[in-house]
C-alpha cells in the first residue's frame, strides 16, 4: 500500500556566495512513499530546509542552483526540470509545506478564511461559495474549536498553536500528495507540540500522505516518523526506520546526538555535546565531512571519501568503520 | 465536565467580544459570513456527509481540541493609529484643522461673501472692515473670497500629483523591491536622477518647458516627487518579501503579480499613508512656490502663491494682501505636517509607550 511519491535522486544545490560555491545538499537521495513520515534530521545548517525547498523549486534563485544531474521525480516528472508555471501548479497543490513559524507564515492584513480559501481557488478553479465550504470543512479537520467563527478571524487573534492548525489546514486544503513540514513545532510550546504532533500523525493515517518532517528534535523523531535521514553538511550520513536509529545507530554523529539528549533519569554535570560546529562548506575537506569532530575518526576518514554502506535493505550508512577492510588496514 | 462547557462559554463570550476587524467593516461582513453560513449549512450537509463519514473513525483519544493562550489579542494597525492620534493632542488639531480645510474647499461658491473675480477700481487696497473682513486687493476684489476658493486649488493640488506619484513611486518600488536585480538597478538609477536634482528646480525646468498651467504643475509635481517614494516602498518590500507568509504564498503556487498585489501591497499601506500625510503640505509648498515665481497658476485663478506674489508689492502699504495668504498656506501645512507626525509616531514601534 505504501507507493512512491517522490524519489530524490542525488539531489545537489548549490549555492554561489562571494567566496565560491557552497554545497548546501550534496547528493542526497531518498524515497518518500505515500502513508509514511520521513523525517530529516540534522544540526542547524545541514541542508534539510534546503532539501525540502529544492523539492518544490523555491530556492533563491540566481544564487542558488540545483545541479543538473540532481532528480526529483514526482508522478513521472522531473520537479527540477520543470518550469515556473508548471511548478507553481504542483505547489499547493499536490505537494505542501508547512513553515516554522506559524507566527509570521500568515498574512497579518487578511482573514485566516480567506487565506485558506486561497490554494482552492487557485487549484480548483472554486467559486467562493464552495471554496469556503471545503475551507470550512478542513478548518473543522485540523480541530480548531468553533472553525465557523475563526473563520473571519485574523491572523492576530489566534494563538500560536491555532494558527499552525490553520497552516496545516491551508496544507490539506488541496489534498496533497506530499506534506513538507519544516519544523513545524520548534515556535510552540511543548503541549501545543503533542497536540500538532497528533494531528499531524492523524492526517497521515487518514489521507494517506507522505510526509516529510523536518527537525532538529530526536524526541518528536521518536514519536512521530517512520524513517529517518540524518543529515550533516549536506549529506546523509545515515538513513534507516526509526526504531532502528534509536536502538542501534550506527554512524558516529548519529551516536552523538543521541548521546547529547538529556535523559530525565541520568544526574549528569554537563551534558554531552559535540565538539565543534557544522564546517563552513565552501571549502569542503577532501575526506569525510565528519572527521574532525569525529571520535573515532582514522587517517582514511581525512583522505578519501567515505563509502555508502548498505548495513542491510533498510539500513545505510556513510562512515568507513563499516568498510571492514578499509578500517582494519589502518 | 460542567467546568469545562462554563470554560467554553466564556471562550464563545470573550471572542465575540474580541472580534474586530482591521479594515472597519468587520460585522458587514459577519453579518454576511452568517447569512452565507445559514443557506450553505444544508449544501454542506451534503458535501460533508462522505468526508464526515470518515473523519468521525479518527480516535480523539478524547482530549479536547483546544490551546491553552485561545485568544490573543494584540493591538491592529487602524487601532492602534486611531489611538495614536486621539492621544497626540497635535495631531487631534491639525485633523480638525485639515477638516475644517477640506470643509471649506468644497463648500467655497455658498460661503463666500463676494464674488473672487469681480473687480472693483473704487475699491482697491480698502483695509480690512465689516464688509470686507481681510479687505481688498490692488484690483479690488475681496481677499477672504480669494483665499476660500484658493483653498480649492491648494487641496487639489495637495491630493492629485500627490496620488499620482504615490502611485508611480510604490509600483515601481514595489517591483523594484520584488525582482531585484536588473529592473532593481534600473529603477533605482532614474529614481537617483531624479532625485539628484533640487525638486522645486526640477519642476520649474518642467513647468518652463510644458508652460505655465494648473495641469502641468499636476505633472511636474508628480514627475519630482515618484522617487523617494520608491525607495521608501522598496525597502519596505524588501522587508516583507522576505517574511514566511510570502514564501508561503510561493508554496501554495501563488503568482508573482499577484503576491505582489495581495500580499506586499497591503503590508506597505501603513507607511504610504504617512507619507501621504506628509507629502501633501510638501506638494502645496511646491504648488505655492512655483506661482510665486510665475511658472505655476496664472492670475487671475485665485492661489495662495501668486496671491502673495501678486502682494509682495504693497507689503508695507497694505501688508494684508501678501500676509493673509501666507497665513493661510501655514496653517493648512502646519496642519498636515502635525497629523503626519502623529501617524510616523503611532506606528513607529520605538516610539510607543
Amino acid at each position: 500500500m505504501n507507493e512512491t511519491v517522490v524519489e530524490i535522486q542525488n539531489l545537489k544545490t548549490y549555492f554561489e556566495t562571494e567566496k565560491g560555491f557552497n554545497p548546501a545538499v550534496d547528493g542526497v537521495s531518498m524515497i518518500l512513499e505515500s502513508g509514511k513520515i520521513m523525517g530529516l534530521v540534522g544540526e542547524s545548517g545541514s541542508g534539510k530546509s534546503m532539501t525540502a525547498m529544492s523539492i518544490l523549486g523555491l530556492i533563491p534563485k540566481p544564487f542558488g542552483q540545483i545541479l543538473p544531474e540532481s532528480k526529483i521525480l514526482f508522478e513521472g516528472d522531473d520537479l527540477t526540470k520543470l518550469s515556473e508555471k508548471e511548478l507553481a501548479k504542483i505547489r499547493g497543490n499536490k505537494i505542501a509545506m508547512i513553515f516554522q513559524e506559524p507566527m509570521t507564515s500568515l498574512n497579518p492584513v487578511y482573514t485566516i478564511g480567506k487565506q485558506l480559501m486561497e490554494p482552492l481557488r487557485l487549484h480548483k478553479n472554486l467559486s467562493k461559495r464552495e471554496a469556503k465550504v471545503l475551507a470550512l470543512k478542513y478548518l473543522e479537520q485540523v480541530r480548531i474549536p468553533d472553525a465557523a467563527k475563526r473563520f473571519a478571524s485574523y491572523p492576530h487573534q489566534l494563538s500560536g498553536g491555532l494558527r499552525q492548525r490553520v497552516m496545516i489546514a491551508m496544507a490539506l486544503t488541496c489534498e496533497p500528495k506530499l506534506i513538507i513540514a519544516d519544523e513545524p513545532t520548534t515556535a510552540l510550546d511543548v503541549t501545543i507540540q503533542a497536540q500538532i504532533l497528533e494531528l499531524l500523525k492523524d492526517i497521515q493515517v487518514r489521507l494517506n500522505t507522505a510526509i516529510l518532517f523536518i527537525t532538529h528534535d530526536l524526541g518528536v523523531v521518536a514519536e512521530l516518523c517512520d524513517d529517518v535521514c540524518v543529515m550533516y553538511a549536506g549529506e546523509v550520513v545515515e538513513k534507516c526506520d526509526a526504531d532502528r536509529l534509536f536502538e542501534t545507530p550506527m554512524h558516529p554523529y548519529t551516536i552523538g546526538l543521541l548521546k547529547s539528549l538529556p535523559k530525565i533519569d541520568d544526574d549528569v554535570e554537563e551534558l554531552y555535546s559535540i565538539e565543534g560546529m557544522v564546517p563552513n562548506l565552501i571549502h569542503v575537506p577532501t575526506g569525510c565531512r565528519f572527521a574532525p569532530r569525529c571520535d573515532k575518526s582514522k587517517r582514511i576518514c581525512f583522505d578519501a571519501l567515505p563509502p555508502r554502506i548498505l548495513i542491510d535493505k533498510q539500513h545505510e550508512v556513510l562512515c568507513w568503520q563499516y568498510d571492514e577492510g578499509a578500517w582494519s588496514n589502518e | 465536565m460542567i467546568q469545562r462547557t462554563q470554560f467554553f462559554k466564556e471562550i464563545a463570550m470573550d471572542s465575540k467580544l474580541n472580534r474586530r476587524s482591521p479594515f472597519g467593516f468587520g460585522r458587514k461582513r459577519l453579518k454576511y459570513m452568517m447569512s452565507i453560513e445559514a443557506t450553505e449549512a444544508k449544501n454542506e450537509s451534503d458535501l460533508a456527509t462522505s468526508e464526515s463519514s470518515k473523519s468521525s473513525k479518527i480516535p480523539n483519544n478524547g482530549k479536547s481540541p483546544r490551546d491553552a493562550e485561545d485568544l490573543v489579542t494584540e493591538e491592529h494597525f487602524w487601532q492602534s493609529l486611531f489611538k495614536g492620534i486621539y492621544r497626540d493632542k497635535k495631531a487631534l488639531v491639525g485633523l480638525v484643522m485639515v477638516f475644517l480645510f477640506i470643509l471649506i474647499a468644497l463648500l467655497a461658491p455658498w460661503i463666500v461673501p463676494h464674488d473672487p473675480y469681480a473687480v472693483d477700481m473704487e475699491k482697491v487696497l480698502i483695509a480690512p472692515n465689516s464688509t470686507y473682513v481681510i479687505g481688498t486687493d490692488f484690483l479690488g476684489r475681496d481677499i477672504l473670497s480669494r483665499i476660500i476658493y484658493g483653498a480649492r486649488i491648494s487641496l487639489v493640488i495637495g491630493l492629485v500629483p500627490t496620488l499620482i506619484s504615490l502611485a508611480i513611486g510604490t509600483f515601481l518600488g514595489m517591483v523594484s523591491g520584488y525582482f531585484g536585480g536588473k529592473i532593481d538597478y534600473l529603477i533605482m538609477r532614474l529614481a537617483d536622477v531624479c532625485m539628484a536634482f533640487p525638486s522645486l528646480l526640477l519642476a520649474m525646468v518642467v513647468m518652463y518647458t510644458l508652460g505655465a498651467s494648473l495641469f502641468n504643475i499636476f505633472i511636474a509635481l508628480s514627475i519630482v516627487n515618484w522617487g523617494s517614494t520608491s525607495r521608501i516602498v522598496r525597502a519596505q518590500t524588501l522587508s516583507i518579501k522576505e517574511k514566511e507568509f510570502v514564501e508561503a504564498a510561493r508554496s501554495i503556487g501563488v503568482g508573482k503579480f499577484k503576491i505582489l498585489w495581495r500580499h506586499i501591497f497591503p503590508n506597505c499601506i501603513p507607511s504610504l499613508i504617512v507619507l501621504f500625510t506628509l507629502s501633501v503640505p510638501e506638494a502645496i509648498m511646491s504648488e505655492a512656490s512655483l506661482s510665486f515665481l510665475g511658472v505655476g497658476a496664472q492670475p487671475p485663478t485665485p492661489s495662495w502663491g501668486l496671491m502673495i506674489s501678486r502682494g509682495k508689492e504693497f507689503l508695507f502699504s497694505s501688508p494684508w494682501v501678501a500676509i493673509t495668504p501666507g497665513v493661510a498656506i501655514f496653517l493648512v501645512v502646519i496642519a498636515f505636517n502635525f497629523i503626519g507626525d502623529g501617524l510616523r509616531d503611532a506606528l513607529d514601534p520605538y516610539t510607543k509607550h
